[in-house]
């Protein structure tokens, strides 16, 4: 027999378990308020709720910030980064390092934020490293920098047209994409060179890995680098 | 990327709500008393006095947008009670995306008599958001919100409030919105 007063009980115990410590300690304190004596069983729900509703989401990219004055090191490159950085002269190459136990599959891709004033801004990138195709002359001229002896090389100039344009839900922004591309990376150490074919300016993300560790408290420490 | 429609209908629904408010206001004050004498009486559902507009200013700060989130409230219940029904439909604009979320939920009002009150609330929520080379993309997930108000009349209150919501189908994803508006009980 499931009265009201029973669901109620029911639905509040199990988001005060799934809010975890958190939930008590809001719910002690929103009984100490005078105003809130009075609220019954369902209106403490509400408020437990909106405790325990932010975690629901959190797992993500991991986030990251490529500066162009040193190369970011990938702890964990079975991991998908979301690395954002600002091309602030479009003439700065930004470096990720990895290294792999195994060659190791994975799709890497640019994005830019959908707004009108970078329309026209197009990273590319280039995964290099020791075992990568070795790249023709056209291509090693592309480079924004020489290639270090028997490395090969894999590009995406970003030229694709029309320029496809995706949701990414967890920031709630909108991006152009080069389209993700399928890089199988060597074993050992490589790199992900990001430059500005065009030096046009402004901000842009490296995506790239597999699996989600990541999430919104990564994101609080930079947050406007990746929400804005 | 924005189209110029929807910087238009921004526009549009801005000026609608601005002059519904207005003539409402007014004659509101005029009939005053009448009004508060029928509410001594039965009520029926239907009785204008159960409704509240709202007109919120309001920032969010996951997916930068601003803009408007009209809202009507429905009272449940006999004149003093704190339920009420919510329907709101948000006009936000941002670098990236045109934001229309609808909500249909709850909210509970304390201290109602009192200059200082507050609210608590819950309910469902149907973002959409708009790009000019992208099909409109819908999430549908759960809001819950709570906020204090300042009544300046019996009416009319300002109100500071904060909206998180998860988003749960479409794509997953939390966000976070505070609100700053006016209410106005009809």
């Amino acid at each position: 027999m499931l009265g009201k007063f029973n669901f109620s009980q029911g639905l509040y115990n199990v988001v005060s378990k799934v809010a975890g410590p958190y939930a008590s300690a809001i719910s002690g304190f929103a009984s100490s308020v005078r105003s809130m004596r009075s609220l019954s069983l369902p209106l403490r729900t509400i408020v437990v709720l909106s405790i325990g509703l932010w975690p629901a989401a959190a797992t993500a990219h991991t986030p990251g910030h490529l500066r162009s004055n040193a190369a970011f090191v990938v702890t964990n490159a079975e991991d998908s980064y979301a690395l954002f950085g600002v091309f602030e002269s479009g003439a700065e190459v930004f470096v990720a390092q990895l290294r792999h136990a195994t060659r190791f599959a994975t799709p890497v891709e640019i994005l830019v934020p959908h707004t009108d004033a970078l329309k026209a801004h197009r990273p590319a990138y280039a995964v290099v490293g020791i075992g990568l195709p070795l790249p023709t002359d056209e291509e090693r001229a592309l480079l924004p920098k020489p290639l270090p002896l028997g490395w090969g090389a894999v590009l995406d100039i970003n030229d694709v047209s029309p320029r496809p344009a995706l949701f990414e839900s967890i920031m709630r922004r909108f991006y152009w994409s080069s389209d993700p591309l399928a890089v199988v990376f060597p074993q050992g150490d490589s790199e992900i060179w990001v430059w500005s074919p065009a030096r046009t300016t402004g901000k842009f993300g490296l995506g790239f890995g597999v699996e989600e560790g990541g999430g919104y408290l990564d994101a609080l420490k930079d947050w406007s680098l990746y929400a804005y | 990327m924005r189209t110029d429609y929807q910087r238009y209908a921004l526009g549009a629904a801005g000026l609608c709500v601005g002059f519904g408010l207005a003539p409402s206001s007014a004659a509101a004050q005029e009939c005053m008393p009448s009004c508060t004498m029928a509410s001594a009486g039965a009520e029926p559902p239907y009785a204008m006095q159960r409704f509240t507009i709202g007109l919120p200013v309001e920032v969010t700060v996951v997916g930068l947008t601003a803009g408007i989130r009209p809202e009507v409230l429905y009272r449940v219940g006999n004149d003093g009670s704190r339920h009420r029904l919510r329907a709101a439909v948000g006009l936000l604009d941002g670098p990236d995306q045109f934001f229309l979320p609808v909500d249909v939920g709850y909210r509970a009002l304390f201290n109602q008599r009192g200059t200082l009150n507050g609210m608590v609330g819950a309910g469902g929520e149907w973002q959409n958001r708009i790009v000019s080379d992208l099909a409109t993309v819908r999430q549908y997930g759960l809001y819950v919100e709570g906020g204090i108000g300042i009544k300046a009349t019996e009416r009319l209150s300002f109100d500071l409030a904060a909206a998180l919501d998860v988003m749960f189908f479409g794509g997953p994803g939390a966000g976070l919105g505070m609100r700053l508006g006016v209410h106005y009980a009809l």
